[in-house]
């Protein structure tokens, strides 16, 4: 393998690691209340209802990440 | 909402948030960088250090310009998931360790570890290889946290110049500070200061994210407080009931 794709994958793990760490529930559901809320402002119009769910959606994404933690000490 | 000395409600948030969050930071790299320093000598780890900022400049340098030309609503949408990312990472933490779910945060324990483990390697030279790697990667891997803090929130308000003073405040104070009390900086709130930039982060997120999605948010600029109550109490709200119902196993990661 050359140096350069050693240095590639290596700087991909990097990231990977950066973004998403131990926690890929975190990244996959800001990923998905971006690419909802997106749909339903841009693609559907319903700004007031996008202005609930984004926030909603933090605060739900966050409380599922948090109990899916102390699970793990049960 | 402006203030009195001319600065916008979101730019006191941004200079709150940058400030703290470097504070942070900076205070996590000190740590290594004192023990290495007294450990394997100076040289070495100031070298290492001095590197790792000249890295974290360069990239300042090579993405802060590429960053301000991305058409603004693509480019909020993109740093606001990044904020949303960080800022969830951040309070998680930070709740899970106010609750007693996760381990403190311990400056002293890191030093004493990264101590030993440079104790064990002995064989000191001038210039010594392992102290400067250490420095570099404790500088460089807690800076990178830093610049992309600082890039995101100072690009998308266009108030770069203000985001980077306000990290460069931080660096100084807490530089001056580790040479005045010349030890790790455990004293440090660490934790409460995490939860207040997790909270911050989180508002600048939702608040970029859903104006670059076309939302236009109720009260313009002073609905970024209204964030700010909302996280702030769901993280006080799930610290209470997570305290309430810890159960006596070991801490998670």
């Amino acid at each position: 393998m050359s140096v350069v794709m050693k240095a590639a994958k290596g700087f991909w793990r990097f990231v990977v690691d950066f973004f998403v760490g131990d926690t890929p529930e975190l990244f996959w559901s800001a990923l998905g209340i971006l690419v909802t809320v997106g749909v339903a402002s841009r693609g559907l119009g319903l700004h007031q209802l996008s202005a609930v769910l984004l926030p909603l959606g933090v605060v739900t994404a966050l409380s599922l990440s948090l109990l899916r933690a102390r699970r793990r000490t049960e | 909402m402006m203030l009195a000395v001319g600065l916008h409600s979101s730019d006191l948030v941004l200079v709150v948030a940058v400030f703290l969050a470097c504070s942070v930071e900076m205070v996590e790299a000190l740590t290594i960088v004192l023990a290495v320093g007294t450990t394997r000598g100076w040289r070495s780890a100031f070298e290492g250090t001095a590197v790792a900022l000249i890295c974290l400049g360069a990239l300042v340098g090579i993405f802060g310009p590429t960053l301000v030309r991305v058409p603004l609503d693509w480019l909020r949408v993109f740093v606001g998931g990044v904020l949303l990312v960080f800022g969830a990472q951040w309070l998680r933490k930070s709740i899970l360790r106010a609750s007693g779910l996760k381990a403190q945060h311990d400056e002293d324990e890191i030093f004493a570890e990264t101590v030993a483990e440079l104790d064990e390697i002995g064989n000191r030279a001038d210039r010594d290889r392992l102290a400067f790697v250490m420095a570099f990667k404790g500088v460089f891997l807690e800076g990178v946290e830093v610049v992309v803090t600082v890039l995101t929130l100072g690009a998308s308000s266009h108030r770069m110049g203000l985001a980077a003073l306000s990290a460069t405040v931080a660096l100084f104070l807490v530089g001056v500070a580790g040479v005045l009390v010349g030890r790790q900086l455990s004293e440090v709130p660490e934790n409460a200061m995490k939860m207040v930039v997790g909270v911050m982060l989180l508002s600048y997120g939702t608040f970029w994210s859903g104006e670059g999605l076309g939302i236009r948010w109720l009260g313009a600029d002073a609905m970024l407080f209204g964030f700010v109550a909302l996280y702030g109490a769901f993280a006080f709200g799930a610290v209470k009931t997570l305290q309430r119902n810890t159960y006596e196993g070991g801490p998670v990661r």
